[in-house]
Formats: structure tokens, sequence, C-alpha cells
């Protein structure tokens, strides 16, 4: 029996760790649940752990998880009352939340006009810093080509030239102190004709050594807009976070404060409702800029469940059933610190380049405070089909170095065989010196490189691997026992 | 003859030591004494080497081995001494010659000079000392030339089978086990 009034069933439209962990709520919910599976994943865990599975099918797994036609056709015909999006493939898309509620069923997530808002990165920059929120100082050419120099020096140095028709690095210019100003702003409008046959630059601050911060919306459909607390996601690599943790380290309450209130600002300012994502910027000299807000739910939002106690699928849920927020901003408890840690399929020593194998051992990490939430199972096979994450492994503490301590010792204890992970790098990482001062920012991974290689094994701890490897073979086990010489000397000819 | 077993990109030597006491096992030279043990959990075992006890876990597929020590994973892959052999021919040129492990008769040939074969294709069966065994290529190949035909006996060196590229480019990263005689 469902606790929720007027959500009997859910379809989870996605797969994996998010399908896996959606489903764990529905089921302590007592609400029905069902999920799109594509054939190849038939057997996964999320698979299993739903009511029904309801196949689903595209030229590529992931091409089936992006038909939104398939997919609404299945939630009616299942009668799903409502649908999960989680996150990536169809989650931000606009059109597919209106047509699930064109589809007369609920979506969990916010109103399609906030997922359109947000998800334009200029006309979400424009609301929100016409709504009075601190953006990345930027002055662009075009409002007044007279005056441009003048308006981008007013802007601070370092800054940054780009094209406004730019990407992927190219026509930006870096520009250290005015006297620069003048020679870097005449190549960048040209690099920008050459490279996009679109002149026009702006100019916008240069935060060096960034971090990136973000908050934890939660508003229902009766106007009550609350957070629950931010989360420093820094270490990342190519733009992909790695590890996230919350409270944010190294940082006074003040600005705690400060941050959190902006996100609230800013969500409430566009009406929204439901779970969501404000992220911001946050420079070294303590100023925090509107970079984006996302209107899903966050890969790493088990850190924010940890220390407040809150389930935020059923807080989706409940919010998506037009139920008002059982709590008050000043109801919310943070306890300890949580830190969340991305295993993927890579290796870390070979510049992580993804890594696939059948999985032929699986050995979760266990013990107080740890919790898995991975797709994963022996037996499956881990391809590029799809995003290289296999799980997250997320902590608890009293404190930021407890969350540390089990954090590391957790990534220790998984034992993943047949894929390379990244479980290694990451204790790398947690156990170096400016991590544990909390010096976090986006270059840290770059910026230690060299630091979070791996130590070459010893000749002795090579020689244990060797053994083990050696006396698990089955050649050479067989040649270990007596075996007659001339065959012996058949080496590996099989019959 | 010993084994070699590939870890972290170098490959190491390993040797069985038939004595009833003292060390089994000869690693890069050097011997040692090692006993590995199951432990409860499942690819769990404790290796019992030269005194210490270590434990691990280890998981097999075939000739590769995955072993998850002191919070590292590492993986080793055991090249045997044919192998080995196939592979150096494989990178010194696009071709090289099967021969013959032992004397013996050809039972039937399974290919012809000119034709394309993958890497496991059966390319002939012998027969010796009572037992048949297939002759399978090491690589993705052209098969240059078959110098033997059914019945006809050969002894223990004999050339076999030569095969070639079936492109003319980069040959076989020994590194590589797992891609034939592909490049990348």
């Amino acid at each position: 029996m469902s606790q929720v009034r007027g959500i009997e069933k859910v379809l989870v439209a996605n797969r994996g760790e998010i399908a896996l962990r959606v489903a764990r709520t529905l089921r302590r919910l007592g609400i029905q649940s069902a999920a799109v599976v594509h054939a190849d994943e038939a057997g996964s865990p999320a698979a299993l752990s739903v009511d029904e599975a309801c196949p689903i099918d595209g030229d590529t797994p992931v091409a089936a998880h992006l038909d939104s036609e398939q997919i609404i056709a299945i939630a009616r015909r299942i009668g799903a009352d409502a649908l999960h999006p989680g996150y990536g493939f169809l989650a931000e898309n606009a059109d597919f939340a209106e047509a699930v509620e064109a589809a007369g069923i609920r979506w969990i997530g916010p109103s399609p006009e906030s997922i359109r808002l947000m998800g334009d990165k200029i006309e979400s920059r424009r609301f929100v810093g016409a709504a009075g929120h601190p953006l990345t100082p930027s002055a662009s050419e075009e409002d007044d080509p007279s005056t441009f120099a003048e308006r981008a020096a007013a802007i601070g140095f370092p800054l940054l030239i780009k094209a406004s028709a730019g990407g992927g690095g190219k026509g930006m210019q870096i520009v250290a102190a005015a006297d620069e100003l003048a020679r870097a702003i005449d190549l960048a409008r040209s690099e920008a004709e050459r490279y996009f046959g679109d002149g026009r630059i702006y100019a916008e601050r240069y935060v060096e050594a960034p971090r990136h911060v973000e908050v934890q919306i939660l508003a229902d459909a009766h106007g009550h807009v609350l957070h629950l607390g931010e989360r420093d996601c820094s270490i990342q690599r190519r733009f992909q976070k790695l590890i996230e943790e919350t409270p944010a380290p190294a940082m006074s309450d003040a600005l705690r404060a400060r941050i959190c209130e902006q996100a609230v600002g800013i969500a409430r300012a566009a009406r929204y409702r439901n779970a969501g994502t404000v992220e911001f910027v946050l420079a070294p000299d303590g100023e925090f800029y509107f970079l984006e807000m996302n209107t899903r739910l966050q890969v790493e939002h088990p850190v924010t469940e940890m220390v407040t106690g809150l389930d935020l699928v059923e807080q989706q849920i409940r919010i998506a059933a037009g139920q008002p927020l059982a709590f008050a901003q000043e109801d919310v408890r943070f306890e300890g610190a949580s830190i969340e840690c991305r295993l993927c399929a890579e290796d870390a020593d070979q510049d992580f380049r993804p890594a696939v194998g059948r999985l032929l051992r699986v050995h979760p990490p266990e013990g107080a405070g740890v919790r898995f939430d991975g797709g994963i199972a022996e037996g499956g096979s881990v391809t590029t089909a799809f995003d290289p994450m296999l799980a997250k492994i997320i902590v608890h503490g009293a404190n930021r170095q407890e969350a540390i301590e089990r954090a590391r010792r957790a990534l220790s204890e998984t034992v993943i065989l047949g894929c390379t992970t990244n479980a290694a790098y990451l204790e790398r990482i947690l156990g170096h010196a400016d991590f544990a001062a909390g010096r976090v920012e986006t270059g840290f991974i770059p910026a230690h490189a060299k630091e979070l290689a791996a130590e070459p094994l010893r000749p002795n701890e090579r020689a244990t691997i060797l053994a083990a490897a050696a006396l698990a073979n089955r050649d050479f086990n067989e040649r270990v026992e007596a075996v007659p010489q001339p065959h012996a000397s058949m080496g590996a000819w099989r019959n | 003859m010993g084994y070699d077993f590939v870890l972290g990109g170098e490959s190491h030597t390993v040797h069985p030591i038939h004595e009833p006491e003292g060390p089994n096992l000869r690693i890069d030279g050097q011997p040692l004494r090692a006993e590995l043990v199951p432990g409860l959990a499942r690819g769990e075992f404790f290796l019992e080497v030269d005194g210490r006890r270590e434990r691990l876990f280890l998981a097999s597929e075939g000739d590769v081995h995955f072993v998850h020590w002191r919070g590292r994973t590492h993986r080793v892959e055991a090249i045997n001494a044919l192998e080995r052999a196939r592979r150096a021919a494989s990178a010194a040129g696009g071709t090289e010659v099967l021969r013959a492990p032992m004397p013996g008769t050809v039972v039937e040939v399974a290919t012809r000079a000119g034709e394309d074969v993958v890497a496991g294709a059966l390319l002939m069966t012998i027969e010796s000392m009572k037992l048949q065994t297939a002759i399978t290529s090491p690589r993705d190949a052209r098969v240059a030339e078959v110098f033997v035909s059914p019945g006809a006996t050969f002894d223990q060196g004999a050339e076999l089978v030569r095969l070639e590229s079936a492109e003319d480019e980069g040959e076989a990263d020994p590194g590589d086990p797992g891609k034939g005689g592909q490049p990348g």
C-alpha cells in the first residue's frame, strides 16, 4: 500500500545505479515500481530491483533511453501515476517533461518552464542577473563597442576575452594586466572571425583556482523553498566530478550562509518546484558567481542525505504528489560530514582511459557510515555503451577527518576484479595533504598529477603478486605437478 | 622453460622449483616459497609467502589474473613460452612460421595458401604419441604457405604453416594480447 496518496506506481525512466536507488525508495514507500530496461541489461541489478521491467529498444541502448515516445507509451500502458527521470538522458528535457504531463502522468521534477529557463545558459544567466544575484562579471562588446575596452578593464584582471560563438577552448585570451588588453581584444576578435566566422567577443572575470560549490534546493508546490546545505565538487577530471563533499571545507559559516541564501533566492525567483541544485563558482577571494542551475536530482545527492538524514527521492515524490514540505528551514539538521567518491571504469594510470571487462568479483565496502550505490553485479559486463561510472562510495563521519579516513578505508577494501577502476587513485587523492587541508579547487587533479601517480611496485611486492597469479594459473600448476619430460616440452599445445 | 607473467607492462619469469622442501618458485631469478590457500569469502585467498600471510582477492579469466592486495588491484597475464615466441615472431615482422612441437603425422589440413584467418582459427590437426592436437592461428593473419599435407609425417621443429599479415601495416603489440595482429 503506497504511503504517498495519489502515487501508486512509478516508472523509472533510467538505468544503472540511479534506477536502483530510486527503486529502493519506491519499495520503502510501498509504491509499485517499474523501469525501462534495454535487452542488454535484462539481468542487471536495476532490472531485477523493480516490480516490472519494461523492455525498450533502439539503435543503441542510449538511443532507447532517449526515445520519449516509447517511454511515454510504456508509462501509459502500465498505468504509471508518475515518472522519475533520474539524471542524464531525458531528465532535463523540457519537451519530454511536458509530454509526460500531457499524458496525464506526474513528472517527478520541476515544471517544464523551469527546465527550459535553466537549461539555456544565456537565458538563465540573464534571468538570475536581472533578479539581482551575482554573476561572473562580464562585458559584451556589441552592447557598446566604443566603451568595450573600458568596461572590460572595469572587470578587473586577470580576465578572459572570449568569442561569443566560441567553444572548445578556442578563441579565448587570458589577459593578465591592463597593458595587454588592447592587443588581446584585437587578437580575440580576429580569431573569432577566423574560427567561427563571427567576430563577436565578450570579456569575463577569470577566476583562478576556482572552487565548484553548489546548493541543494527543495521546493514544494505551495511556495515553500528551502536549502539542504551546500556541496563542494571541486575535485574533477576533464570537467567531470570525481569527489564531492558536504559541508564545503575551509569555508566560513557566514560565506556558507550567503551562498545558500542566494541559491534559495534564485530558486524562489524562478518559482522552482521539486529538487534542484544551484551551482556557483567560488573565487579564492570569497566572491562567488552563479554558474547554472540543474533541474533534477544530482549524482552526488547522497552526501546531502547522509548529513541531513533525509531521503531526497522520497521528498521528490511527495512534492510531485502535491504535498507541502513537512519541515521548515529551521528544522533541517546537519550532522557531521559526508564524502562521495565516483568509482569509474577507467585506468587512472593511463590518462583515465575507459576500461572494459567482465566483472569476475565484486565485493562492495561495508562498515559504519559506509554506503555503496552501485548498479553493478558479479558476472555483469562493463562496456563503453554507457557512462564509465560504476558506483558511488559514500561515507559519513562525525567530522571531515573521520569521513576521509572512512572513505580511504572503504576504497581500499572495495574489491572489483575483471575491470580496471579508479579506486586506488581516488584513495590517493583523499590521502593528499592538500585535500586534507581543504585546499581544493577545480584544477586539483592536473596540479597534483605527479604526486597522484601510482607508486611503482617494489620488487618484493611484485613477487607477492606474481606468486599469487602463478599459483592461480591452471597451466602453470599443471606444470608444477610432476609431468613427464616429453610432454612438458609441448608447452601449451592444446588437444 | 619458465612462464612469463606480464605485470604493469613488464614481463617477469616464474619457474616452478621441484624440491620437496624450501623454495617452490623462482621469480625473476629470486627463489621463494609460496602457497595459496582459499579464504572464507568468494575470491578471498591467503598467500603464505616466506613466513608471511598475505590476504588478497583473486579472480581469473583464462590466463588473465586479477589480484587485489593492500588496497590496489593488479592485472597479471600469463604468457606461456610458446605464445612468447609467437609474439616475438609477430613483432619481428609480418611473417611467422609455425613449427611442429614434436614429431608426428598430419591428420587433416583445414586451410590453404591465400586464406585470411582470425586468431584462434583451426589451421590443421596433427597427431603425436596417440594425442591429436589442433594447430590454431595465433593472430589474425593470411596463410602464406602450407608446407604439409594429410598423412605426411614430420620431425620436431618442421615447418607446418607460414603466416603473414593480412594487411601490410604495423605489427602486433606484444603487450596487447587480446587483439591479435591488428594495430592499436
